[in-house]
């Protein structure tokens, strides 16, 4: 009788709940106070401002970086005569002075990106209290890194120690030149990067990146960090065999592992992206045979398939949610980096944030269009007023930020996927990798073939 | 002698470039934490912080645990797989190269062929449970 009572009244205080603020509605900040009836709209807005103003300042300060490095040392030549190959040398890096610059300022913005995103998906603020909105939070995060005491834990292998968050950020930054070979549309001060093998340059130095991991839990003297780094190594290579066979059933229909060169194959439109099987659709003159609609529509199923396969398969090899066994902190309190601290600490972070920039890039230029935006006469007026300009030619640079934005979409797509899933067990994990995607990418590899053969591409 | 021009002009010397200054960034980030601790005197009674982290315990034993042989038969595993990539890609460039029917037919059957061999691996793995992991 009373239990029957007090469900009663649960339940029309839940109805009374819902009536009065509808579920999307209630807003708390950390104070636990309630924000009844917040629009959402308008907390939408704030969080596309706020990432509006970081995608700005990353693409910026990569773009000022550039012209900055060349200007300044042409300037310094010129007034000190100095030998003109230092000018020179300035154009040939100038590169890396972007990567350079781009990677802290990218990191910043992926971690707000997160941060805000994954509280607008749980309906909380997030953070709101560093600037406007919370606009300033990851630079004092940043900040707080650095004035972070540097702790060695006893008997730690002191030199592996110190390498290993090294080690695991230069591959991230390696993988920005066959990137940068696209971005760069191979102008100016891009020319001198061209990347025949871009697409088996990026599985070797994505591959690296496991090394460093290992290194960090083996050195930290700490059971949790040596797990944590067995397992990312364990889970690296299990995903890196389907990965790296849905790459090649790609390199099958594309014909090419040069990414610039898929990328401009996929400049006259969206029916021309490999996501919409590459302009196969367009030329229907081509399947007058009666066997070959089927393959067509298998040709499109597959596509899919691949891209699917590459984006799972390369969330496992940056250890997202819901592949991020090493770092679980359930388990393993947090993994490899459990003993780091400081500005090591956020090193691991960077890399990681970079490592999950790049894979979307990739996944951007393999499927989406690359840097270009799908309609043929948008893409060529956005170019043609920059071909010539005070500063050389320019036509990189809206190819370079529609590729930006693109990949910050598949990032938020990986955010929304942290939001929804629940972490695999270890097993499950090996379990997936090697009874379910190894023997589907082995059948698409073959079906790709199969297309191939059969199919004018 | 090496045309030194030249070489900075290579994409070559971007990758090396690129690794070297990957490397030093990240060293000097790493080396600037200690920096500042020594710098504004951060970080006292390090006796206790420097022991090893263990949800709070004083830790347990040796840190260099025995692990599972698990992980060593997947990594065996894993070379046989990572072989054959460096065979398929060549092949699936040679693919989309050569025009005559005759020739595509010919390579892909010897794709079905090395797939087939693979999978027939890949089966034989599964039954003797080496993709079991408990």
């Amino acid at each position: 009788m009373e239990a029957a009572q007090s469900q009663n009244i649960s339940e029309s205080a839940l109805k009374q709940l819902f009536s009065k603020q509808g579920n999307l509605n209630i807003l708390q900040n950390y104070r636990g106070e309630r924000r009844v009836n917040k629009p959402v709209l308008s907390e939408t807005i704030k969080f596309l401002l706020v990432i509006g103003f970081w995608i700005g300042a990353a693409f910026g300060s990569g773009v000022a970086a550039v012209f900055g490095a060349i200007t300044a040392t042409s300037f310094i030549v010129e007034t000190y005569n100095l030998p003109s190959w230092i000018a020179e040398f300035a154009v040939v890096t100038s590169p890396l002075a972007a990567v350079m610059l781009f990677v802290p300022v990218n990191a910043k913005l992926l971690v707000l990106l997160e941060r805000k995103l994954l509280s607008l998906l749980t309906t909380r603020l997030g953070p709101n209290r560093v600037g406007p909105n919370g606009l300033l939070q990851t630079l004092a995060d940043a900040l707080k890194l650095l004035f972070k005491e540097d702790i060695v834990p006893d008997k730690a292998d002191k030199v592996l120690f110190f390498l290993a968050p090294a080690l695991f950020f230069t591959p991230s930054v390696i993988a920005f030149l066959p990137i940068m070979s696209v971005a760069g549309d191979g102008i100016g001060p891009f020319a001198k990067i061209e990347f025949p093998t871009s697409l088996l340059f990026i599985i070797a130095v994505s591959s690296l990146a496991v090394m460093g991991l290992i290194m960090a839990g083996w050195a930290s003297n700490n059971k949790y960090s040596l797990m944590g780094g067995l397992r990312s190594a364990a889970q690296a290579i299990s995903y890196e065999i389907p990965f790296v066979l849905s790459l090649v059933a790609f390199v099958i229909l594309s014909g090419s592992l040069n990414l610039k060169e898929i990328a401009d194959s996929q400049a006259g439109g969206l029916l021309d992206w490999n996501i919409f099987a590459a302009g196969s659709l367009l030329n229907i003159e081509n399947y007058s045979n009666l066997w070959s609609i089927p393959l067509l529509g298998l040709l499109i199923v597959l596509v899919l398939a691949i891209a699917f396969l590459i984006y799972f398969c390369s969330l496992a090899e940056v250890n997202r949610i819901p592949f991020d066994l090493p770092e679980a902190e359930s388990e393993l309190v947090s993994g490899y980096n459990t003993e780091f601290t400081g500005m090591k600490f956020a090193l691991f972070f960077l890399a990681e944030y970079t490592n999950l920039f790049i894979v979307s890039t990739v996944l951007a230029i393999l499927f989406f269009g690359g840097p270009y935006i799908g309609i043929p006469f948008i893409d060529e007026a956005i170019r043609k007023p920059l071909l010539e300009t005070p500063l050389g030619n320019l036509s990189w640079l809206p190819g370079t930020f529609i590729l930006l934005n693109k990949c910050y979409l598949f990032i938020a797509l990986a955010i929304w996927i942290r939001a929804t899933l629940p972490r695999f067990r270890s097993d499950q994990l090996m379990g997936l990798a090697w009874k379910v995607l190894i023997p589907i990418s082995l059948v698409v590899v073959l079906l790709a073939a199969v297309c191939k053969t059969f199919l004018v591409i | 002698m090496i045309d030194f021009k030249e070489f900075i002009n290579s994409t070559l010397f971007q990758i090396y470039l690129f690794c070297a200054v990957g490397l030093v960034f990240g060293a000097i980030l790493a080396t600037l934490s200690i920096v500042v601790q020594k710098v504004f005197k951060i970080g006292k009674n390090r006796k206790i912080k420097n022991q090893v982290y263990e949800c709070g315990m004083k830790p347990l034993g040796k840190s260099n645990i025995q692990f599972d042989i698990k992980y060593y038969v997947f990594a065996l595993m894993f070379i046989v797989f990572d072989v054959e990539f460096a065979f398929l890609i060549p092949w699936a460039l040679s693919l989309s190269s050569v025009e005559a029917i005759k020739a595509k037919l010919f390579l892909l059957t010897e794709a079905f062929i090395f797939i087939a061999i693979l999978g027939a691996g890949l089966y034989y793995a599964w039954k003797k449970k080496a993709l079991e992991w408990e």
